[in-house]
């Protein structure tokens, strides 16, 4: 029996021949796509509790989407990729915590504001969508390095989405 | 729960799905720089409010007399009539991809929409036993079904080049 262990460095170097450059450009894609939705209900939103929290947000899907850009580059020059964890576990206080993204003055006026509402229901779809394809390709890969970035991806996005959910659910109490 | 209360609650959440699209497509319109994306996006919007209008009246009609006529009133197909090939921007738009970052991202979040629209009527449409609101919701699929063609089209077209010119933008 072949007891060989493969190497990390190699299972990645075989996940590169599986599609993962294109994985990662897809991630990266939605990341992008996050970043700008956010921005975009930041710019719109009247109520500064809400810009500031979708602003947050916006900043959240940058963050992410430089850690995926940064193992994008280390793959294309071979280089090893280290996630480091600890480093990227910053500022998840503000867009992490639910019921906080609007004002009580907003949620007085929240018939008014129908933009708002939908940008949240919006906002979860994207998540919902994210998590979905952080999971199965956490899932699928065989490098621990990467497992664990899908993964640490997977529950960032999950707090994003608990926060918007507690927050559309607080305003149909509203409503 | 009573069939009238279930079918209720789902026109009212298919008035908020509509109202998503809507807000969002007129988001679009207001974002984007190419005047056929205007266009298209209005276009899109006002689908969206027809819906919505529909869905309302059903809304109401079963509220107070528990049952509905359903008219078809639309041809759906005027969407992609003679516009195949670029459906929802200019063809001059794929000059200017670089700074494309907006109208790329509106196309996936269409996308998304639409995928969502169409499961949401297709899944109501199965669980109501009222024929003339299966009737429209599987309508509304199909109508949906044609905006979301239109996008995927468009991003075809453009995913590839616009790769190319934003690379990694804004990382």
């Amino acid at each position: 029996m072949d007891n060989k262990r493969v190497s990390p460095r190699r299972e990645m170097m075989l996940e590169k021949g599986t599609q993962l450059l294109s994985v990662l450009k897809q991630a990266i894609k939605a990341e992008s796509e996050g970043y700008y939705f956010y921005q975009m209900a930041g710019e719109k939103s009247m109520d500064p509790n809400a810009k500031e929290i979708f602003n947050s947000l916006a900043q959240d899907e940058l963050d992410h989407g430089s850690v995926l850009k940064g193992l994008y580059h280390a793959i294309i020059k071979k280089s090893e990729f280290k996630f480091d964890r600890r480093r990227h576990h910053r500022s998840k206080s503000k867009s992490g915590s639910p019921g906080t993204i609007f004002s009580v003055k907003f949620k007085q006026r929240i018939k008014q504001n129908n933009f708002a509402i939908s940008a949240i229901r919006i906002a979860q779809m994207l998540e919902k969508d994210a998590i979905r394809f952080y999971s199965q390709h956490a899932k699928k890969s065989k490098h621990p390095e990467l497992k664990s970035l899908f993964n640490f991806l997977v529950k960032w996005e999950t707090d994003h989405l608990w926060a918007l959910v507690k927050q559309e659910s607080l305003l149909k109490k509203e409503q | 729960m009573e069939q009238k209360e279930l079918l209720l609650g789902i026109i009212q959440d298919a008035i908020r799905v509509e109202n998503d699209g809507y807000q969002f497509y007129r988001l679009a319109e207001e974002k984007t720089k190419d005047a056929k994306g205007k266009e298209v996006f209005a276009s899109l919007a006002k689908d969206e409010t027809n819906h919505m209008r529909i869905l309302k009246s059903l809304y109401q009609s079963f509220k107070e007399k528990g049952e509905f006529h359903f008219d078809e009133m639309k041809d759906i197909k005027h969407l992609l009539e003679g516009t195949s090939e670029s459906p929802i921007f200019s063809k001059e738009f794929k000059n200017r991809l670089n700074q494309a970052h907006f109208e790329m991202t509106a196309l996936s979040i269409g996308i998304l929409l639409e995928k969502n629209s169409i499961d949401f009527y297709k899944n109501s449409a199965q669980e109501c036993k009222n024929r003339e609101v299966k009737m429209l919701f599987n309508y509304l699929a199909e109508w949906e079904g044609e905006h979301l063609r239109a996008l995927v089209n468009q991003q075809k077209l453009l995913q590839q080049d616009y790769w190319i010119e934003a690379r990694f933008y804004p990382f």
